[in-house]
Protein backbone atom coordinates (compact mmCIF):
# COMPACT_ATOMS: atom_id res chain seq x y z
CA UNK A 1 0.00 0.00 0.00
CA UNK A 2 1.35 3.43 -0.81
CA UNK A 3 1.57 6.12 1.87
CA UNK A 4 -1.09 8.12 0.08
CA UNK A 5 -3.53 5.23 0.57
CA UNK A 6 -2.57 4.82 4.20
CA UNK A 7 -3.22 8.51 4.69
CA UNK A 8 -6.59 8.33 3.00
CA UNK A 9 -7.94 5.42 5.08
CA UNK A 10 -6.79 7.05 8.29
CA UNK A 11 -8.31 10.43 7.42
CA UNK A 12 -11.94 9.47 8.08
CA UNK A 13 -11.07 7.77 11.37
CA UNK A 14 -8.96 10.73 12.47
CA UNK A 15 -11.77 13.16 11.78
CA UNK A 16 -13.88 11.31 14.35
CA UNK A 17 -10.97 11.24 16.78
CA UNK A 18 -10.38 14.98 16.40
CA UNK A 19 -14.02 15.70 17.21
CA UNK A 20 -14.02 13.38 20.22
CA UNK A 21 -10.67 14.47 21.72
CA UNK A 22 -10.72 18.17 21.11
CA UNK A 23 -14.47 18.90 21.33
CA UNK A 24 -14.47 20.68 18.02
CA UNK A 25 -17.23 20.85 15.47
CA UNK A 26 -17.57 18.45 12.56
CA UNK A 27 -17.82 21.46 10.27
CA UNK A 28 -14.43 22.69 11.44
CA UNK A 29 -12.75 19.34 10.76
CA UNK A 30 -14.33 19.36 7.28
CA UNK A 31 -13.02 22.88 6.65
CA UNK A 32 -9.54 21.89 7.85
CA UNK A 33 -9.54 18.74 5.66
CA UNK A 34 -10.50 20.72 2.58
CA UNK A 35 -8.20 23.69 3.17
CA UNK A 36 -4.96 22.25 4.57
CA UNK A 37 -2.61 21.32 1.75
CA UNK A 38 0.84 19.79 1.44
CA UNK A 39 2.36 23.23 1.01
CA UNK A 40 0.24 25.30 3.40
CA UNK A 41 2.60 27.65 5.22
CA UNK A 42 2.24 29.74 8.35
CA UNK A 43 0.12 32.46 6.76
CA UNK A 44 -2.26 29.88 5.30
CA UNK A 45 -2.45 28.03 8.60
CA UNK A 46 -3.25 31.21 10.45
CA UNK A 47 -6.05 31.95 8.00
CA UNK A 48 -7.40 28.39 8.09
CA UNK A 49 -7.44 28.06 11.87
CA UNK A 50 -9.20 31.44 12.08
CA UNK A 51 -11.90 30.11 9.73
CA UNK A 52 -13.02 27.53 12.33
CA UNK A 53 -16.73 27.48 13.19
CA UNK A 54 -15.69 27.87 16.86
CA UNK A 55 -14.88 31.54 16.17
CA UNK A 56 -18.27 32.46 14.70
CA UNK A 57 -19.36 33.82 18.07
CA UNK A 58 -16.55 36.40 18.29
CA UNK A 59 -18.59 39.63 18.45
CA UNK A 60 -18.27 42.47 15.97
CA UNK A 61 -19.29 45.62 17.81
CA UNK A 62 -20.86 48.73 16.39
CA UNK A 63 -18.25 51.05 14.82
CA UNK A 64 -15.46 48.63 15.65
CA UNK A 65 -14.30 48.47 12.02
CA UNK A 66 -12.28 51.71 12.22
CA UNK A 67 -10.40 50.39 15.24
CA UNK A 68 -9.79 46.99 13.61
CA UNK A 69 -8.50 48.76 10.50
CA UNK A 70 -5.95 50.72 12.55
CA UNK A 71 -4.76 47.53 14.26
CA UNK A 72 -4.56 45.60 10.99
CA UNK A 73 -2.37 48.31 9.45
CA UNK A 74 0.25 47.66 12.14
CA UNK A 75 0.31 43.86 11.70
CA UNK A 76 2.76 42.05 9.40
CA UNK A 77 0.61 39.35 7.76
CA UNK A 78 -1.87 40.75 5.21
CA UNK A 79 -4.72 39.10 3.34
CA UNK A 80 -5.95 39.74 -0.19
CA UNK A 81 -9.54 40.16 0.96
CA UNK A 82 -10.19 42.18 4.10
CA UNK A 83 -13.57 42.05 5.89
CA UNK A 84 -13.82 44.04 9.12
CA UNK A 85 -17.28 42.59 9.77
CA UNK A 86 -16.16 38.97 9.75
CA UNK A 87 -15.51 37.24 13.10
CA UNK A 88 -12.98 35.03 11.31
CA UNK A 89 -11.02 37.98 9.98
CA UNK A 90 -11.16 39.49 13.45
CA UNK A 91 -9.77 36.22 14.88
CA UNK A 92 -6.94 36.32 12.32
CA UNK A 93 -6.18 39.86 13.44
CA UNK A 94 -6.37 39.16 17.19
CA UNK A 95 -3.96 36.23 16.87
CA UNK A 96 -1.39 38.42 15.11
CA UNK A 97 -1.90 41.16 17.71
CA UNK A 98 -1.10 38.50 20.35
CA UNK A 99 2.20 37.50 18.67
CA UNK A 100 3.09 41.19 18.39
CA UNK A 101 1.98 41.80 22.03
CA UNK A 102 -0.04 44.82 21.03
CA UNK A 103 -1.95 46.59 23.79
CA UNK A 104 -5.65 46.29 23.01
CA UNK A 105 -8.73 48.07 24.38
CA UNK A 106 -10.56 46.06 27.07
CA UNK A 107 -13.33 44.70 24.79
CA UNK A 108 -10.85 43.41 22.23
CA UNK A 109 -8.62 41.95 24.96
CA UNK A 110 -11.62 39.89 26.14
CA UNK A 111 -12.29 38.69 22.58
CA UNK A 112 -8.60 37.82 22.18
CA UNK A 113 -8.68 35.77 25.37
CA UNK A 114 -11.69 33.89 24.05
CA UNK A 115 -9.80 33.14 20.80
CA UNK A 116 -6.71 31.95 22.66
CA UNK A 117 -8.60 29.56 24.96
CA UNK A 118 -9.95 27.74 21.89
CA UNK A 119 -6.99 27.87 19.52
CA UNK A 120 -4.74 25.15 21.02
CA UNK A 121 -7.27 22.36 20.46
CA UNK A 122 -7.95 23.60 16.95
CA UNK A 123 -4.23 23.56 16.14
CA UNK A 124 -3.95 20.02 17.50
CA UNK A 125 -6.76 19.09 15.12
CA UNK A 126 -4.82 20.75 12.25
CA UNK A 127 -1.81 18.61 13.15
CA UNK A 128 -3.98 15.48 13.07
CA UNK A 129 -5.59 16.34 9.74
CA UNK A 130 -2.21 17.10 8.12
CA UNK A 131 -0.40 14.12 9.57
CA UNK A 132 -3.20 11.78 8.47
CA UNK A 133 -2.46 13.00 4.94
CA UNK A 134 1.30 12.44 5.50
CA UNK A 135 1.99 16.19 5.22
CA UNK A 136 5.22 17.07 7.00
CA UNK A 137 4.13 20.71 7.20
CA UNK A 138 2.07 19.61 10.21
CA UNK A 139 5.24 21.01 11.82
CA UNK A 140 3.91 24.49 10.91
CA UNK A 141 0.80 23.99 13.06
CA UNK A 142 3.12 23.00 15.92
CA UNK A 143 5.07 26.25 15.46
CA UNK A 144 1.80 28.15 15.55
CA UNK A 145 0.89 26.44 18.82
CA UNK A 146 4.17 27.62 20.39
CA UNK A 147 3.51 31.14 19.10
CA UNK A 148 0.02 31.18 20.66
CA UNK A 149 1.22 29.94 24.05
CA UNK A 150 4.20 32.31 24.32
CA UNK A 151 2.87 35.33 22.38
CA UNK A 152 5.83 35.43 20.00
CA UNK A 153 6.44 35.25 16.24
CA UNK A 154 8.32 32.20 14.93
CA UNK A 155 11.18 34.49 13.85
CA UNK A 156 11.55 36.05 17.33
CA UNK A 157 14.46 35.42 19.67
CA UNK A 158 13.72 32.56 22.09
CA UNK A 159 14.62 35.07 24.82
CA UNK A 160 11.38 36.97 24.17
CA UNK A 161 9.54 34.20 26.05
CA UNK A 162 11.23 35.15 29.33
CA UNK A 163 9.35 37.65 31.52
CA UNK A 164 10.92 41.17 31.47
CA UNK A 165 12.94 40.42 28.33
CA UNK A 166 11.88 43.35 26.16
CA UNK A 167 13.65 44.38 22.95
CA UNK A 168 16.32 46.39 24.84
CA UNK A 169 17.26 43.49 27.10
CA UNK A 170 17.27 41.08 24.15
CA UNK A 171 19.54 43.29 22.06
CA UNK A 172 21.99 43.66 25.00
CA UNK A 173 21.98 39.86 25.33
CA UNK A 174 22.60 39.36 21.63
CA UNK A 175 25.54 41.80 21.74
CA UNK A 176 26.96 39.69 24.57
CA UNK A 177 26.50 36.47 22.57
CA UNK A 178 23.65 35.26 24.76
CA UNK A 179 20.97 33.82 22.48
CA UNK A 180 19.22 30.91 24.19
CA UNK A 181 17.33 30.43 27.44
CA UNK A 182 20.01 27.93 28.46
CA UNK A 183 22.64 30.67 28.01
CA UNK A 184 20.73 32.76 30.57
CA UNK A 185 20.84 29.81 32.95
CA UNK A 186 24.63 29.62 32.65
CA UNK A 187 25.28 33.31 33.37
CA UNK A 188 26.85 34.55 36.60
CA UNK A 189 24.40 36.61 38.68
CA UNK A 190 26.37 39.78 38.10
CA UNK A 191 26.34 39.44 34.31
CA UNK A 192 22.67 38.47 34.29
CA UNK A 193 21.75 41.52 36.35
CA UNK A 194 23.73 43.85 34.13
CA UNK A 195 22.10 42.47 30.96
CA UNK A 196 18.71 42.85 32.59
CA UNK A 197 19.74 46.21 34.06
CA UNK A 198 18.72 44.86 37.43
CA UNK A 199 21.90 46.04 39.08
CA UNK A 200 20.98 47.77 42.35
CA UNK A 201 23.57 50.51 41.75
CA UNK A 202 21.53 51.71 38.81
CA UNK A 203 18.56 52.49 40.99
CA UNK B 1 19.63 49.14 49.08
CA UNK B 2 18.01 46.27 47.22
CA UNK B 3 14.85 47.15 45.40
CA UNK B 4 11.99 44.74 46.07
CA UNK B 5 10.65 44.94 42.52
CA UNK B 6 14.09 43.93 41.23
CA UNK B 7 14.20 40.98 43.60
CA UNK B 8 10.77 40.05 42.35
CA UNK B 9 11.75 40.25 38.69
CA UNK B 10 14.93 38.26 39.28
CA UNK B 11 12.88 35.52 40.91
CA UNK B 12 10.40 35.61 38.05
CA UNK B 13 13.17 35.22 35.45
CA UNK B 14 14.66 32.34 37.45
CA UNK B 15 11.27 30.64 37.62
CA UNK B 16 10.84 30.76 33.84
CA UNK B 17 14.38 29.55 33.18
CA UNK B 18 13.89 26.61 35.56
CA UNK B 19 10.56 25.64 34.00
CA UNK B 20 11.98 25.79 30.46
CA UNK B 21 12.41 22.14 29.53
CA UNK B 22 15.69 20.54 28.60
CA UNK B 23 14.88 17.21 27.00
CA UNK B 24 17.24 14.41 26.08
CA UNK B 25 16.18 12.08 23.32
CA UNK B 26 17.43 8.61 22.48
CA UNK B 27 16.07 6.23 19.91
CA UNK B 28 16.68 2.89 18.26
CA UNK B 29 15.24 1.59 15.03
CA UNK B 30 14.45 -2.15 14.97
CA UNK B 31 16.27 -3.96 12.15
CA UNK B 32 17.81 -0.65 11.12
CA UNK B 33 20.10 -2.32 8.58
CA UNK B 34 17.41 -4.38 6.93
CA UNK B 35 14.21 -2.38 6.41
CA UNK B 36 11.63 -3.49 3.87
CA UNK B 37 9.33 -1.08 2.07
CA UNK B 38 5.69 -1.36 3.11
CA UNK B 39 6.42 -3.35 6.27
CA UNK B 40 5.94 -1.80 9.69
CA UNK B 41 9.03 -0.18 11.18
CA UNK B 42 9.24 0.31 14.92
CA UNK B 43 11.26 3.07 16.52
CA UNK B 44 11.77 2.95 20.28
CA UNK B 45 12.17 6.42 21.76
CA UNK B 46 13.26 7.45 25.25
CA UNK B 47 12.71 11.01 26.43
CA UNK B 48 14.34 12.26 29.62
CA UNK B 49 13.88 15.67 31.21
CA UNK B 50 17.17 17.04 32.48
CA UNK B 51 16.34 18.26 35.99
CA UNK B 52 18.46 18.98 39.04
CA UNK B 53 18.16 16.43 41.81
CA UNK B 54 15.27 17.10 44.15
CA UNK B 55 13.74 19.59 41.76
CA UNK B 56 10.09 19.16 40.74
CA UNK B 57 9.35 18.66 37.08
CA UNK B 58 7.07 21.43 35.83
CA UNK B 59 4.49 20.14 33.36
CA UNK B 60 2.50 23.35 33.12
CA UNK B 61 3.86 25.87 30.62
CA UNK B 62 5.22 29.14 32.04
CA UNK B 63 3.22 31.41 29.76
CA UNK B 64 2.20 34.70 31.33
CA UNK B 65 0.27 35.88 28.27
CA UNK B 66 -1.71 32.70 27.69
CA UNK B 67 -5.14 32.55 29.35
CA UNK B 68 -5.66 29.55 31.63
CA UNK B 69 -3.18 26.76 32.28
CA UNK B 70 -1.42 24.97 29.45
CA UNK B 71 -0.14 21.44 29.92
CA UNK B 72 3.11 20.99 28.00
CA UNK B 73 2.69 18.39 25.23
CA UNK B 74 5.30 17.04 22.85
CA UNK B 75 5.01 15.71 19.32
CA UNK B 76 7.41 13.06 18.06
CA UNK B 77 7.47 13.11 14.28
CA UNK B 78 9.32 10.95 11.76
CA UNK B 79 9.55 12.53 8.35
CA UNK B 80 11.64 13.22 5.28
CA UNK B 81 12.30 16.91 4.79
CA UNK B 82 13.21 16.58 1.09
CA UNK B 83 10.01 14.79 0.07
CA UNK B 84 7.89 16.70 2.65
CA UNK B 85 6.44 13.37 3.78
CA UNK B 86 5.43 12.61 7.34
CA UNK B 87 5.63 8.89 8.17
CA UNK B 88 4.93 8.66 11.87
CA UNK B 89 3.66 10.88 14.67
CA UNK B 90 2.85 10.58 18.36
CA UNK B 91 1.72 13.18 20.89
CA UNK B 92 2.97 12.65 24.43
CA UNK B 93 3.38 14.32 27.80
CA UNK B 94 6.59 13.70 29.75
CA UNK B 95 7.05 13.90 33.51
CA UNK B 96 10.60 12.79 34.40
CA UNK B 97 11.02 10.39 31.51
CA UNK B 98 9.06 8.40 28.97
CA UNK B 99 9.68 5.32 26.88
CA UNK B 100 7.45 5.04 23.85
CA UNK B 101 7.28 3.47 20.40
CA UNK B 102 6.53 4.93 17.00
CA UNK B 103 5.29 2.60 14.28
CA UNK B 104 5.21 3.55 10.63
CA UNK B 105 5.76 2.21 7.13
CA UNK B 106 8.09 3.59 4.49
CA UNK B 107 7.62 3.52 0.75
CA UNK B 108 10.32 2.15 -1.59
CA UNK B 109 13.45 4.13 -2.26
CA UNK B 110 16.01 6.05 -0.24
CA UNK B 111 14.97 8.19 2.70
CA UNK B 112 16.81 10.74 4.69
CA UNK B 113 14.74 10.34 7.82
CA UNK B 114 14.54 12.91 10.54
CA UNK B 115 13.10 12.47 14.01
CA UNK B 116 11.58 15.69 15.29
CA UNK B 117 10.75 16.38 18.91
CA UNK B 118 8.48 19.42 18.97
CA UNK B 119 7.11 21.08 22.07
CA UNK B 120 3.68 22.72 21.81
CA UNK B 121 4.46 25.44 24.38
CA UNK B 122 7.97 26.86 23.91
CA UNK B 123 10.05 28.07 20.98
CA UNK B 124 13.78 27.40 20.75
CA UNK B 125 16.02 24.66 22.03
CA UNK B 126 13.50 22.28 23.61
CA UNK B 127 12.71 21.34 20.03
CA UNK B 128 15.17 18.78 18.72
CA UNK B 129 15.80 17.41 15.27
CA UNK B 130 17.83 14.26 14.81
CA UNK B 131 18.94 13.22 11.38
CA UNK B 132 19.63 9.63 10.33
CA UNK B 133 21.80 8.42 7.51
CA UNK B 134 20.05 7.80 4.25
CA UNK B 135 18.27 4.46 4.29
CA UNK B 136 17.93 2.45 1.14
CA UNK B 137 14.94 0.17 1.60
CA UNK B 138 14.69 -3.34 0.24
CA UNK B 139 11.89 -3.64 -2.27
CA UNK B 140 8.79 -5.56 -1.27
Amino acid sequence: MSTANVGHTCAARLKCLAIAFYYISYLTVETFSLSLKERTKLKGLLEIVSSAAEFEHIPIRHHEDALLRRIYERLPVKLEAVDYNSPHFKTFLLLQAHFTRMNLPADLAIDQKSVLTRVSNLLSACVDVMSSNSYLNALGAMDLSQMCVQAVWDSDSALRQIPYFDSDVISRCQDAGVTTVYDIMELEDEQRNSLLKLDDKQM
Amino acid sequence: MACSSHIHSRARVARFVNAYPNMELEYTLDNAEDLTAGEPVTMAVTLTRDVDEGEDVEQIADAARYPGTKLVNWWLVVGDHASRALYGIKKVTVKESLKTKLSFTLPQGSHRLKLYLICDSYIGKPNLIVERDTRRLRDM
